[in-house]
């Protein structure tokens, strides 16, 4: 029952929202803050009772939901899954202290935002692809409205952009999910995964390309990612992160949970594509970053960069490979999700994210500075930090397989200390912007959303082996999964 | 024994006399007593018949006339007294509730 | 208990986590903690001198990654034994930590004078002890991947220091420079770690030397020479040597540890480290390169007119000198040399810092004389550049020899004769500096008034001092006359003889030539020239003074192309991507427009239309019902009498 009570956590938290009056907003906060952070707790137990060594699924609970369609209500985890419930639970709660600035319209904001966090953890705990599909879809709609209300800029455009991109996306993947439907009479994703290694390489194929694009869409990868800038830039802070942080993991949690194992055969097949693909990620979005003016869009188009080790990762077919495009998720998760923290605490302050117009805040903001050059050198990859563990993983694993994809992806590493440097030179660096005379350094809360993900960046980095002792034996097992498919 | 053509004739003046009069006739009530020639030009008709046929029903029909005659006086001299009261005339050609 | 090897990385780490959690609470007393752990880790080296020089190799290992399965296998922490990480010390490694623990100690002593005053005090040394502590980790790491790790702080600490006085905008670029340059030559050691990992095996330093037998010769030397980009890249080699001369807006005590002792020599110390996986090829691509490095970085050196930049040029020269060495295949003579340029530059940077402390100058045209002012400063100056020049019986005498008599006995006949080039050069430039900072008339009078020099605190000279000593002494352990201890320490079981006299007699010849140069061109300003080759003469000093207009082509070829790219990727993004996903927003909405215009005036018409026809026709017919009773009776009659007419 601890996954159901997992889920049950923002869910009952939103009824409440929803049954208190609009005035009481600090009522509505409050139990925002003790929804998330009970998810926050329950998942952090959930990581600690996880036994790494079981390959398998634990925890299941399995309740028939729609019998003549075999739907059951199906949750699980495994090693794949138990870091992102992890990551989700940690940003839910960090985002949603931070989501404190949101000035307006309280009830509807906390109710939404409780919605999407139930939407995204359900996405990671179902096992049955019915199930699975409609979280998936759940969470388009809360953040449709977070985007489109609470937003900036451009904010209805960018919101429609996103919703209706990743549902043309998912309509592929629905297609493949009532292919495979049709063809094996179930949506239980581990009986699925059994079946799909008979099936035979066309239609794993059409099946593959059917996932893929639905997944890789959220991931984004290149050519599908231009959603992305526009609707980071325009979500309030705490969509940003959750965006940033969670959303996109959820494209690859469907490739480790659903279009590997079901299509084995097919996704060897489009290894070389993938790897290609993530390639242009990282070497594209670098380059694309490096030419940003916005404080905001840049961190954006890193995303698309540094998501482009996870498909590198994904299509090595390696222990190193797998492991190193999890623990990129992960960190990415938490490294990205803090620069849009930081971005906002600017944001916040001066009403800008032009670049050009900070400067010289290095000496005026000491603390704020501290943290942006902490989780910008995260960022770029240093070694000590979470973000070189993922991709170091990743290149490794990658190496041996796709030889020149990866020597010109360590190209996108050198950009990305360009574009982050760039960063720190023009917001911290230089002559202070008279302008900012008096701003103010981070508040409290501020500072307590920030210094969780600083200590798991670190910490990762430093003793990467508590996240790879959670996933390996998971990604293992898939690899054999896989690859014994081909034999 | 009058001869029938004679009564015939009679009647059918006594009918072109009504028609004429419904159609030239502007007061209302002046219609009504044309509309009451007709109907007795009719009735005279079926008694004739009667006596020349020996048909004793049609007889009667002279006296369905005669209660429908009456009917027909007391629906229209009603309709009459509402059109003094509603258009404050009793002149059939200055009513035009029926244009189109 | 844990072992005295853990100390030596772990104490400056801990003075780093210390100062930047409470370094502003420490104040003044930031400094003490910083110079306290580099000594303790001083004393931690010296303990384990003992075992080291009998040979021995201590190591501590635990694992980092740990990936296929070992856990589940039950057999928990043992992991894979590829990615088990450890420290270990031998000979190379020890002498290196003495270096960095011995030099960090007296320049972080040094820098509690010369930074006094400064609002980011203990930011300073927190930064600088994570500097030593990363670079300490780098010297002691077994693995590849931890060398790595280490080698990418070191850079993160030169950018953070470099950029320390962030308002300045030169600083701030210079930093990123530096940071970017190097880590484009780390993307090469990255490229050939990843292919070492995968083709070898193994990242592990003690097992290099069986990989001769196991990987082919032309994947050895690539692997090689990828290696060597990122020593390239980090000891400011050409062509990756542009960032270093800008990195001297960071402050002098920091260009004399890391720009000039410890991190740029990490290059050398690295393809020593690695030295087994060169192969004859990849040796002569190091000899070429490092032989480029030192002439054209001396002749540059000869025509700067900024004091750290003559110095910085010239660490870059001296750098490509051990380079040269090592691509001789003379690990132990390229460390011997690091050894006594550690002592020498660092100290000829704490003097050049000394000046610039007293006078708040350090362009040599408004320097001179100081000789009376700063006599402490002045003499140790003149023991480092007579070290550096190679006199007999300094320092830097032993080192520099040793490399002459290896390029003798090993290289090609005109190797010997480059080499005595650029001593000619090295103490041309060294002396140009100190005779015009020291001697002569104390140029320029205006503004003196306020700042009359002086000679710098007690403890910025004590550790000016004791460096003398080292630039002095320090040769003497690599010397045929002590038994060449330090060679052994390197492993070198068979060192040359003694000193040979030719080469004695060259080097004197070179520096007394360099010497005459510097009085006669570089202070009196003599033209040794004949007429006729004065104006290729000016050519050349253009060239050199544009440091060879290497920066100019850079930007020209890479950075300007780079950032285009990246303009016109960014538009081709916003244009073409992004202009493909509105576009087909567009059409869709086109698609709509056009059903619903369809809709509106075809289908609804019709529906409409009928309506219409109807209410036309009614209306048409409206004439007939006048409503006047007595037509409809003249109808209805006329009706009747047509209709009796007709059916007659």
């Amino acid at each position: 029952m601890m996954l159901s009570w997992l889920l049950a956590c923002p869910l009952v938290g939103m009824l409440v929202v929803l049954a208190l009056p609009k005035t009481a907003v600090r009522a509505i906060r409050t139990v925002a803050l003790l929804a998330t952070g009970l998810a926050l707790l329950l998942s952090l137990k959930l990581l600690l009772a996880y036994q790494p060594a079981v390959a398998g699924m634990q925890y299941l609970e399995r309740v028939p939901w729609i019998p003549p369609l075999r739907v059951f209500y199906h949750l699980g985890v495994d090693g794949i899954s138990v870091p992102l419930v992890v990551l989700t639970g940690l940003l839910g709660f960090l985002a949603c202290v931070a989501s404190y600035a949101i000035a307006e319209r309280h009830k509807e904001y906390f109710a939404l935002y409780l919605l999407l966090e139930a939407g995204m953890l359900g996405t990671f705990l179902a096992l049955d692809l019915f199930l699975f599909y409609i979280f998936w879809e759940l969470v388009l709609v809360p953040m449709y409205f977070l985007i489109g209300i609470w937003g900036g800029g451009r904010r209805e455009y960018s919101a429609f952009k996103f919703f209706v991109y990743t549902l043309a996306g998912s309509l592929a993947m629905l297609l493949a999910i009532l292919a495979l439907y049709l063809r094996a009479h179930t949506f239980d994703l581990l009986e699925l995964a059994a079946a799909g290694r008979t099936f035979e390489l066309g239609f794993q194929q059409l099946l593959f390309l059917g996932f893929f694009l639905g997944f890789a869409v959220k991931v984004p990868v290149f050519p599908f990612h231009t959603w992305l800038p526009d609707a980071h830039v325009d979500a309030p802070t705490p969509g940003s992160v959750l965006l940033a942080g969670v959303l996109l993991k959820m494209g690859g949690y469907g490739f480790f949970r659903i279009a590997y194992p079901i299509c084995p055969a097919a996704a060897m097949g489009f290894g070389g594509a993938m790897a290609l693909l993530g390639v242009i990620n990282i070497v594209y979005g670098a380059f694309v970053a490096m030419a940003q003016t916005d404080f905001k869009r840049l961190v954006a188009y890193s995303s698309v960069s540094h998501m482009g080790f996870v498909l590198l990762g994904l299509a090595s077919f390696t222990p190193e490979g797998l492991n190193g495009a999890m623990f990129q998720m992960v960190s990415h998760g938490v490294v990205t999700g803090a620069m849009f923290l930081l971005v906002g605490v600017l944001y916040d302050r001066t009403h800008t994210r032009e670049l050009a117009a900070f400067g010289g805040l290095g000496a005026r903001v000491p603390v704020y500075a501290g943290f942006l050059i902490f989780f910008s050198l995260a960022s770029l990859g240093l070694p000590g930090l979470s973000g070189f563990v993922g991709e170091f993983l990743s290149l490794v694993g990658a190496f041996g397989v796709w030889r020149w994809q990866t020597v010109v992806s360590i190209l996108g590493i050198v950009a990305a200390a360009v574009y982050m440097l760039q960063v720190i030179q023009q917001v911290l660096l230089g002559p202070l912007n008279e302008r900012w005379r008096a701003l103010p350094d981070m508040t409290l809360r501020e500072w307590l959303s920030l210094a969780p993900l600083l200590l798991v960046v670190l910490g990762l980095g430093v003793f990467p082996l508590a996240l790879l002792s959670v996933q390996d034996a998971t990604l293992q097992r898939l690899i054999a999964h896989v690859v014994g498919a081909i034999k | 024994m009058m001869p029938v053509r004679l009564v015939l004739l009679l009647s059918h003046a006594l009918f072109a006399l009504g028609v004429y009069g419904v159609l030239t006739r502007r007061h209302a009530i002046g219609l009504l007593l044309s509309i009451e020639l007709i109907l007795n030009a009719a009735a005279l008709n079926f008694v004739l018949f009667s006596r020349a046929f020996g048909h004793v029903e049609a007889q009667a029909f002279a006296l369905f006339i005669i209660a429908l005659a009456a009917c027909e006086a007391v629906v229209g001299l009603a309709i009459v007294i509402g059109l003094a009261r509603h258009a404050q005339t009793v002149f059939a050609d200055e009513v035009e509730l029926l244009k189109g | 208990m844990m072992p005295a090897l853990l100390w030596i990385p772990l104490l400056p780490l801990a003075a780093f986590a210390l100062l930047i959690t409470c370094g502003r609470r420490l104040g003044r007393f930031s400094a003490v903690v910083t110079v306290a752990a580099l000594a303790g880790s001083g004393g931690a080296t010296l303990a384990l001198a003992e075992p080291v020089f009998h040979g021995h190799r201590l190591s501590v290992q635990w694992a980092w990654l740990s990936l296929p399965a070992a856990l589940t296998a039950g057999q928990a922490g043992a992991g894979d034994p590829r990615w088990a990480l450890g420290l270990s010390v031998d000979g190379l490694s020890w002498l290196m930590l003495a270096v960095v623990t011995g030099v960090g100690t007296m320049i972080a002593l040094y820098s509690t004078g010369y930074m006094r005053g400064d609002p980011r005090y203990s930011r300073f040394f927190a930064y600088l002890a994570l500097f030593c502590a990363s670079m300490l980790g780098l010297v002691l790491a077994d693995h590849f991947l931890l060398l790595y790790a280490c080698w990418e702080l070191v850079g993160l600490c030169s950018y953070l220091l470099i950029s320390f006085w962030f308002e300045r905008p030169s600083a701030a670029a210079a930093g990123r420079k530096a940071f970017i340059t190097t880590r484009i030559g780390d993307a090469g050691l990255l490229a050939g770690i990843l292919w070492l990992a995968w083709a070898g095996g193994t990242l592990r330093f003690e097992e290099f030397a069986a990989l001769h037998g196991t990987l082919s010769g032309g994947r050895l030397t690539a692997i090689s020479l990828l290696i060597f980009l990122g020593a390239v890249g980090k000891s400011a080699q050409v062509p990756l040597h542009v960032w270093l001369p800008d990195a001297m807006e960071g402050p002098t005590p920091v260009s004399a540890l890391i720009h000039a002792a410890t991190m740029v020599a990490a290059g050398v110390y690295l393809v020593a480290r690695t030295l087994p996986l060169f192969t004859p090829e990849s040796l002569r691509v190091v000899l070429a390169v490092g032989l480029v490095t030192h002439l054209a970085a001396g002749t540059v050196a000869l025509t700067m007119t900024d004091i750290k930049r003559v110095l910085a040029y010239s660490t870059i020269s001296q750098l490509g000198l051990m380079m040269t060495a090592l691509g001789l295949g003379a690990q132990a003579l390229a460390m011997f040399h690091l050894t006594t340029h550690a002592c020498f530059k660092a100290l000829l940077f704490l003097g050049a810092g000394s000046v610039i402390h007293a006078t708040h100058e350090q362009e040599l045209g408004r320097l001179g004389g100081l000789r009376r002012a700063m006599p402490w400063t002045a003499a140790v100056f003149l023991v480092a550049a007579v070290s550096m020049s190679g006199v007999f019986p300094l320092s830097g005498f032993w080192s520099k020899d040793a490399i002459l008599l290896a390029a003798r006995h090993g290289g090609p006949p005109w190797l010997l004769g480059a080499l005595l080039a650029g001593a000619v050069v090295t103490t041309a430039y060294i002396f140009r500096l100190y005779l015009r900072c020291f001697h002569g008339a104390a140029a320029s009078q205006e503004g003196r008034a306020s700042h009359p020099p002086h000679e710098s605190p007690m403890v910025m000279v004590l550790p000016m001092a004791v460096l003398a000593l080292g630039a002095a002494a320090v040769g003497l352990a690599g010397s045929p006359w002590l038994h060449h201890p330090l060679l052994h320490l390197l492993g070198v079981t068979e060192p040359h003889g003694g000193i040979e006299a030719p080469i004695l007699l060259w080097s004197t010849v070179a520096a007394a030539a360099g010497l005459w140069l510097a009085w006669s061109v570089g202070v009196r300003r003599a033209r040794p020239l004949p007429a006729f080759l004065r104006p290729l003469g000016t050519r050349l000093y253009t060239l050199a003074a544009h440091k060879y207009y290497v920066d100019e082509w850079y930007q020209r070829v890479v950075i300007g192309p780079c950032l285009s790219a990246a303009r016109g990727l960014s538009r081709f993004d916003l244009r073409i991507i992004d202009g493909a996903v509105n576009g087909a927003g567009r059409a869709g909405w086109a698609v709509a427009r056009w059903k619903e215009r369809f809709d509106r005036l075809v289908v609804d018409r019709l529906v409409n239309g009928t309506a219409a026809a109807v209410r036309a026709t009614g209306a048409g017919l409206r004439w007939i019902q006048t409503g006047i009773v007595h037509q409809y009776l003249l109808v209805v009659v006329v009706a009747v009498v047509l209709v009796s007419l007709v059916l007659k």
